[in-house]
Protein backbone atom coordinates (compact mmCIF):
# COMPACT_ATOMS: atom_id res chain seq x y z
CA UNK A 1 0.00 0.00 0.00
CA UNK A 2 1.54 3.14 -0.43
CA UNK A 3 1.61 6.07 1.67
CA UNK A 4 -0.81 8.54 -0.23
CA UNK A 5 -3.95 5.58 0.42
CA UNK A 6 -2.98 5.15 3.88
CA UNK A 7 -5.91 6.40 5.82
CA UNK A 8 -5.30 6.98 9.54
CA UNK A 9 -8.18 6.54 12.67
CA UNK A 10 -8.60 8.62 15.04
CA UNK A 11 -10.90 6.21 17.40
CA UNK A 12 -14.32 6.63 19.12
CA UNK A 13 -12.75 6.86 22.82
CA UNK A 14 -10.07 9.55 21.61
CA UNK A 15 -10.01 13.14 22.25
CA UNK A 16 -8.07 15.86 21.03
CA UNK A 17 -7.90 19.32 21.87
CA UNK A 18 -5.39 21.56 19.68
CA UNK A 19 -4.45 21.86 15.93
CA UNK A 20 -4.22 18.38 14.23
CA UNK A 21 -2.20 18.69 10.74
CA UNK A 22 -0.95 15.89 8.61
CA UNK A 23 -0.35 14.41 5.01
CA UNK A 24 -2.67 11.80 5.55
CA UNK A 25 -6.46 10.89 4.53
CA UNK A 26 -8.11 11.20 7.99
CA UNK A 27 -11.15 9.23 9.59
CA UNK A 28 -12.07 11.07 13.09
CA UNK A 29 -14.67 9.00 15.05
CA UNK A 30 -13.82 10.86 18.57
CA UNK A 31 -13.79 14.46 19.34
CA UNK A 32 -11.63 17.38 18.22
CA UNK A 33 -11.43 20.51 19.53
CA UNK A 34 -9.24 23.11 17.74
CA UNK A 35 -8.10 23.54 14.37
CA UNK A 36 -7.86 20.27 11.73
CA UNK A 37 -5.42 20.84 8.36
CA UNK A 38 -4.98 18.49 6.08
CA UNK A 39 -3.81 20.37 3.03
CA UNK A 40 -4.33 17.89 -0.17
CA UNK A 41 -5.57 15.32 1.69
CA UNK A 42 -9.39 14.00 2.42
CA UNK A 43 -11.27 13.83 6.06
CA UNK A 44 -13.86 12.00 6.78
CA UNK A 45 -15.97 13.21 10.10
CA UNK A 46 -17.34 9.79 10.73
CA UNK A 47 -20.67 9.11 12.32
CA UNK A 48 -19.48 9.23 15.83
CA UNK A 49 -17.26 12.11 15.45
CA UNK A 50 -17.84 15.07 16.88
CA UNK A 51 -15.41 18.55 15.77
CA UNK A 52 -15.48 21.71 17.21
CA UNK A 53 -12.97 23.32 14.80
CA UNK A 54 -12.04 24.94 12.31
CA UNK A 55 -10.99 23.08 9.32
CA UNK A 56 -9.22 22.80 6.13
CA UNK A 57 -8.63 19.82 3.77
CA UNK A 58 -9.17 18.74 0.10
CA UNK A 59 -12.18 17.23 0.75
CA UNK A 60 -14.35 16.88 3.85
CA UNK A 61 -16.81 14.19 4.38
CA UNK A 62 -19.24 15.01 7.39
CA UNK A 63 -21.63 11.71 8.45
CA UNK A 64 -20.97 12.97 12.15
CA UNK A 65 -21.29 16.33 13.57
CA UNK A 66 -19.33 19.47 13.27
CA UNK A 67 -18.84 23.20 14.73
CA UNK A 68 -16.77 25.42 12.81
CA UNK A 69 -15.85 26.53 9.40
CA UNK A 70 -14.81 24.11 6.40
CA UNK A 71 -13.00 25.48 3.69
CA UNK A 72 -12.06 22.64 1.45
CA UNK A 73 -9.76 22.94 -1.70
CA UNK A 74 -11.99 20.38 -3.48
CA UNK A 75 -14.81 19.39 -2.20
CA UNK A 76 -17.33 19.10 1.16
CA UNK A 77 -20.06 16.52 1.17
CA UNK A 78 -22.62 16.82 4.02
CA UNK A 79 -24.51 13.26 4.58
CA UNK A 80 -28.21 13.05 5.36
CA UNK A 81 -27.05 12.35 8.58
CA UNK A 82 -24.64 14.43 9.07
CA UNK A 83 -25.02 17.88 11.18
CA UNK A 84 -22.97 21.09 10.55
CA UNK A 85 -23.20 24.62 12.08
CA UNK A 86 -20.97 26.90 10.73
CA UNK A 87 -19.87 28.28 7.19
CA UNK A 88 -18.67 26.25 4.31
CA UNK A 89 -16.11 27.26 1.62
CA UNK A 90 -15.27 24.82 -1.33
CA UNK A 91 -15.56 24.65 -5.00
CA UNK A 92 -18.51 21.90 -4.83
CA UNK A 93 -20.64 21.01 -2.20
CA UNK A 94 -22.88 18.31 -1.96
CA UNK A 95 -25.76 19.00 0.99
CA UNK A 96 -27.99 15.42 1.75
CA UNK A 97 -31.56 16.21 2.25
CA UNK A 98 -32.24 15.02 5.88
CA UNK A 99 -28.33 17.05 7.36
CA UNK A 100 -28.41 19.25 10.03
CA UNK A 101 -26.97 22.58 8.63
CA UNK A 102 -26.72 26.41 9.54
CA UNK A 103 -24.40 28.67 8.41
CA UNK A 104 -23.61 29.79 4.88
CA UNK A 105 -22.12 28.19 1.93
CA UNK A 106 -20.14 30.08 -0.61
CA UNK A 107 -18.88 28.48 -4.44
CA UNK A 108 -16.10 30.91 -5.16
CA UNK A 109 -12.56 29.47 -4.67
CA UNK A 110 -11.50 32.69 -3.13
CA UNK A 111 -13.17 34.32 -0.62
CA UNK A 112 -14.74 37.63 -1.51
CA UNK A 113 -14.18 36.44 -4.91
CA UNK A 114 -16.37 38.39 -8.01
CA UNK A 115 -19.02 35.76 -9.22
CA UNK A 116 -19.59 35.25 -13.18
CA UNK A 117 -23.50 34.11 -13.07
CA UNK A 118 -23.73 31.67 -15.44
CA UNK A 119 -26.32 31.36 -18.49
CA UNK A 120 -30.11 31.71 -17.81
CA UNK A 121 -31.07 27.93 -18.04
CA UNK A 122 -31.50 26.66 -21.61
CA UNK A 123 -34.35 24.15 -20.19
CA UNK A 124 -38.23 24.98 -21.03
CA UNK A 125 -40.27 24.61 -17.97
CA UNK A 126 -41.80 21.00 -18.61
CA UNK A 127 -45.43 19.47 -17.34
CA UNK A 128 -47.80 20.38 -15.02
CA UNK A 129 -47.23 23.57 -13.53
CA UNK A 130 -49.99 25.89 -12.92
CA UNK A 131 -50.33 29.18 -15.69
CA UNK A 132 -50.09 32.35 -13.64
CA UNK A 133 -53.78 33.35 -12.44
CA UNK A 134 -55.35 36.67 -12.22
CA UNK A 135 -53.87 39.47 -9.49
CA UNK A 136 -55.35 39.52 -6.10
CA UNK B 1 -10.71 26.51 -12.21
CA UNK B 2 -13.66 25.68 -10.10
CA UNK B 3 -16.10 23.53 -10.98
CA UNK B 4 -19.58 25.20 -11.00
CA UNK B 5 -22.66 23.54 -11.24
CA UNK B 6 -24.55 25.33 -14.40
CA UNK B 7 -28.35 26.59 -14.14
CA UNK B 8 -28.47 24.87 -17.42
CA UNK B 9 -26.37 21.35 -16.43
CA UNK B 10 -28.39 21.15 -13.58
CA UNK B 11 -31.95 21.20 -15.21
CA UNK B 12 -31.02 19.17 -17.95
CA UNK B 13 -29.33 16.70 -15.80
CA UNK B 14 -32.85 16.60 -13.67
CA UNK B 15 -34.62 16.06 -16.86
CA UNK B 16 -32.54 13.04 -18.04
CA UNK B 17 -33.03 11.39 -14.85
CA UNK B 18 -36.20 8.74 -15.24
CA UNK B 19 -36.83 9.07 -11.40
CA UNK B 20 -35.93 12.89 -11.78
CA UNK B 21 -38.49 15.01 -9.81
CA UNK B 22 -38.33 17.36 -12.62
CA UNK B 23 -41.42 15.55 -13.86
CA UNK B 24 -43.64 17.02 -11.53
CA UNK B 25 -41.60 20.42 -12.01
CA UNK B 26 -43.60 23.43 -11.88
CA UNK B 27 -42.50 26.53 -13.65
CA UNK B 28 -42.33 29.62 -11.11
CA UNK B 29 -41.81 32.70 -13.33
CA UNK B 30 -41.97 34.88 -10.22
CA UNK B 31 -39.00 33.15 -8.85
CA UNK B 32 -37.09 33.09 -11.58
CA UNK B 33 -37.94 37.19 -12.13
CA UNK B 34 -36.42 37.47 -8.31
CA UNK B 35 -33.63 35.09 -9.26
CA UNK B 36 -32.41 37.73 -12.22
CA UNK B 37 -32.99 40.55 -10.20
CA UNK B 38 -30.54 39.48 -7.67
CA UNK B 39 -27.97 37.74 -9.65
CA UNK B 40 -26.89 40.85 -11.48
CA UNK B 41 -25.50 41.55 -7.89
CA UNK B 42 -21.76 41.16 -7.24
CA UNK B 43 -22.12 37.99 -4.84
CA UNK B 44 -25.71 38.70 -3.54
CA UNK B 45 -26.69 37.24 -0.09
CA UNK B 46 -29.17 34.69 0.09
CA UNK B 47 -31.10 33.71 2.83
CA UNK B 48 -32.93 29.92 2.74
CA UNK B 49 -35.52 29.81 5.18
CA UNK B 50 -37.19 26.35 6.06
CA UNK B 51 -36.75 22.44 5.37
CA UNK B 52 -33.28 22.42 4.43
CA UNK B 53 -32.83 21.28 0.48
CA UNK B 54 -29.06 20.36 -0.46
CA UNK B 55 -29.77 20.60 -3.70
CA UNK B 56 -31.40 23.94 -3.80
CA UNK B 57 -28.88 25.97 -1.08
CA UNK B 58 -25.97 24.32 -3.93
CA UNK B 59 -27.62 25.35 -7.01
CA UNK B 60 -28.32 28.96 -5.39
CA UNK B 61 -24.48 29.13 -4.76
CA UNK B 62 -23.41 27.68 -7.76
CA UNK B 63 -24.75 30.31 -9.48
CA UNK B 64 -23.16 32.85 -7.35
CA UNK B 65 -24.75 33.70 -4.29
CA UNK B 66 -23.74 33.00 -0.68
CA UNK B 67 -26.70 31.54 0.63
CA UNK B 68 -27.13 31.38 4.39
CA UNK B 69 -29.79 28.47 5.58
CA UNK B 70 -31.65 28.47 8.83
CA UNK B 71 -34.72 26.27 9.73
CA UNK B 72 -36.40 29.22 11.66
CA UNK B 73 -38.17 27.94 14.95
CA UNK B 74 -41.99 28.49 14.52
CA UNK B 75 -43.54 30.69 17.22
CA UNK B 76 -46.88 28.95 19.21
CA UNK B 77 -50.08 31.20 18.99
CA UNK B 78 -50.02 33.14 21.82
CA UNK B 79 -51.39 31.85 25.47
CA UNK B 80 -54.27 33.56 26.38
CA UNK B 81 -54.73 36.26 29.01
CA UNK B 82 -57.09 36.41 31.53
CA UNK B 83 -58.82 39.09 32.49
CA UNK B 84 -56.83 41.24 34.96
CA UNK B 85 -53.58 39.41 34.33
CA UNK B 86 -50.60 40.62 32.60
CA UNK B 87 -49.47 38.85 29.37
CA UNK B 88 -48.21 35.64 29.94
CA UNK B 89 -44.66 35.19 28.21
CA UNK B 90 -44.11 34.07 25.08
CA UNK B 91 -40.50 32.55 23.54
CA UNK B 92 -39.46 35.84 20.98
CA UNK B 93 -39.40 34.86 17.58
CA UNK B 94 -35.50 35.60 16.68
CA UNK B 95 -33.67 34.41 12.95
CA UNK B 96 -29.89 34.35 14.40
CA UNK B 97 -28.37 36.26 11.39
CA UNK B 98 -27.44 40.42 11.80
CA UNK B 99 -29.47 43.58 10.22
CA UNK B 100 -29.67 44.14 6.80
CA UNK B 101 -27.56 41.38 5.84
CA UNK B 102 -29.21 39.67 2.51
CA UNK B 103 -30.30 40.72 -0.35
CA UNK B 104 -32.95 38.32 -0.67
CA UNK B 105 -35.15 36.03 1.27
CA UNK B 106 -36.48 32.54 0.54
CA UNK B 107 -39.46 32.41 3.15
CA UNK B 108 -41.56 29.57 0.80
CA UNK B 109 -44.15 28.21 2.87
CA UNK B 110 -43.00 29.31 6.29
CA UNK B 111 -45.79 32.33 6.60
CA UNK B 112 -48.63 29.58 6.63
CA UNK B 113 -47.32 27.62 9.92
CA UNK B 114 -47.40 31.03 12.06
CA UNK B 115 -50.40 31.95 14.21
CA UNK B 116 -51.76 34.86 13.40
CA UNK B 117 -50.89 36.49 16.78
CA UNK B 118 -47.40 35.69 15.68
CA UNK B 119 -47.39 36.85 12.18
CA UNK B 120 -45.92 40.40 12.97
CA UNK B 121 -43.19 39.47 15.21
CA UNK B 122 -42.11 36.67 12.36
CA UNK B 123 -42.85 39.61 9.64
CA UNK B 124 -40.92 41.98 11.22
CA UNK B 125 -37.48 39.64 11.30
CA UNK B 126 -37.47 38.66 8.10
CA UNK B 127 -37.84 42.81 7.36
CA UNK B 128 -35.01 43.11 9.98
CA UNK B 129 -32.88 41.10 8.27
CA UNK B 130 -32.52 42.16 4.49
CA UNK B 131 -30.71 45.11 3.07
CA UNK B 132 -32.48 48.33 2.02
CA UNK B 133 -33.62 46.92 -2.14
CA UNK B 134 -33.89 43.15 -0.84
CA UNK B 135 -36.53 41.47 -1.66
CA UNK B 136 -38.64 38.53 -0.16
CA UNK B 137 -40.05 35.80 -2.25
CA UNK B 138 -42.83 33.64 -0.60
CA UNK B 139 -45.81 31.37 -0.97
CA UNK B 140 -48.81 31.51 1.00
CA UNK B 141 -51.72 29.08 0.51
CA UNK B 142 -55.30 30.14 -0.14
CA UNK B 143 -56.89 26.95 -0.02
CA UNK B 144 -54.56 24.47 1.95
CA UNK B 145 -56.03 21.01 1.43
CA UNK B 146 -55.43 20.06 5.19
CA UNK B 147 -55.79 21.91 8.57
CA UNK B 148 -52.54 20.42 9.38
CA UNK B 149 -48.86 19.66 7.38
CA UNK B 150 -45.66 19.63 7.42
CA UNK B 151 -43.00 22.38 6.48
CA UNK B 152 -42.27 21.37 3.00
CA UNK B 153 -39.09 21.44 1.15
CA UNK B 154 -38.73 23.51 -1.90
CA UNK B 155 -36.21 21.79 -4.70
CA UNK B 156 -35.16 24.89 -7.86
CA UNK B 157 -34.16 22.50 -10.76
CA UNK B 158 -33.50 25.77 -12.61
CA UNK B 159 -34.19 29.94 -12.01
CA UNK B 160 -38.02 29.29 -12.65
CA UNK B 161 -38.48 25.49 -12.39
CA UNK B 162 -38.91 24.05 -8.82
CA UNK B 163 -40.75 21.01 -7.37
CA UNK B 164 -42.52 21.27 -3.17
CA UNK B 165 -41.93 18.31 -1.35
CA UNK B 166 -43.41 16.95 1.13
CA UNK B 167 -41.31 16.12 4.55
CA UNK B 168 -41.57 13.59 7.04
CA UNK B 169 -41.24 16.47 9.38
CA UNK B 170 -44.05 17.08 12.29
CA UNK B 171 -47.56 18.05 11.47
CA UNK B 172 -48.11 21.60 12.69
CA UNK B 173 -51.32 23.68 12.27
CA UNK B 174 -51.49 25.26 9.41
CA UNK B 175 -53.33 28.64 8.95
CA UNK B 176 -54.60 30.86 5.82
CA UNK B 177 -53.74 34.39 6.25
CA UNK B 178 -55.55 37.08 3.80
CA UNK B 179 -53.27 39.37 2.28
CA UNK B 180 -54.06 42.35 4.19
CA UNK B 181 -52.19 40.73 7.08
CA UNK B 182 -49.24 39.70 5.53
CA UNK B 183 -48.49 42.65 4.13
CA UNK B 184 -49.03 44.49 7.53
CA UNK B 185 -46.93 41.79 8.74
CA UNK B 186 -43.91 42.71 6.14
CA UNK B 187 -44.53 46.65 7.23
CA UNK B 188 -41.39 48.05 5.99
CA UNK B 189 -41.78 46.25 2.85
CA UNK B 190 -43.50 47.11 -0.50
CA UNK B 191 -45.51 44.33 -1.89
CA UNK B 192 -44.35 43.96 -5.40
CA UNK B 193 -47.01 41.17 -6.42
CA UNK B 194 -49.28 38.92 -5.09
CA UNK B 195 -50.57 36.34 -7.87
CA UNK B 196 -52.95 33.25 -7.21
CA UNK B 197 -51.88 30.34 -9.36
CA UNK B 198 -54.08 27.49 -10.46
CA UNK B 199 -52.94 25.49 -7.39
CA UNK B 200 -54.45 27.88 -5.27
CA UNK B 201 -51.01 29.25 -4.28
CA UNK B 202 -50.19 32.75 -3.74
CA UNK B 203 -47.12 33.91 -4.90
CA UNK B 204 -45.89 37.36 -3.08
CA UNK B 205 -42.58 39.27 -4.12
CA UNK B 206 -42.14 42.31 -1.77
CA UNK B 207 -39.19 44.25 -1.78
CA UNK B 208 -37.38 46.73 1.30
CA UNK B 209 -37.86 50.42 0.29
CA UNK B 210 -35.67 52.65 1.26
CA UNK B 211 -35.43 55.13 3.60
CA UNK B 212 -36.73 59.07 2.69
Amino acid sequence: MSMDSKIVNIGQSIHIKGELTGNEDLTIEGKVEGKVFLKDHNLTIGANGKITAEIQAKTVMIVGEVAGNITADDKVEVAATGTVRGDIQAPRVVLADGAKFKGAIDMDRKPGSASVPSPKPVMEPVGIGAPKGPNL
Amino acid sequence: MALRPRAAETAQAAAAAPSSPAAAGQPCGGLGRVLARTFRLVKPEFLVLGPLCGESVVYLAGRGARVHVEEMELPDPLPPRRPGEPTPPALPVRLDQPDQRFDLVLAWELLDFVPPDRLFEVGAEIVRTLKVGGQLFLFAHQKPPADTAALPRYRILADDLIVREETGGPARRRYVHPNRDIERALSGLAVQGIQLQRNQMREILASKAGVG
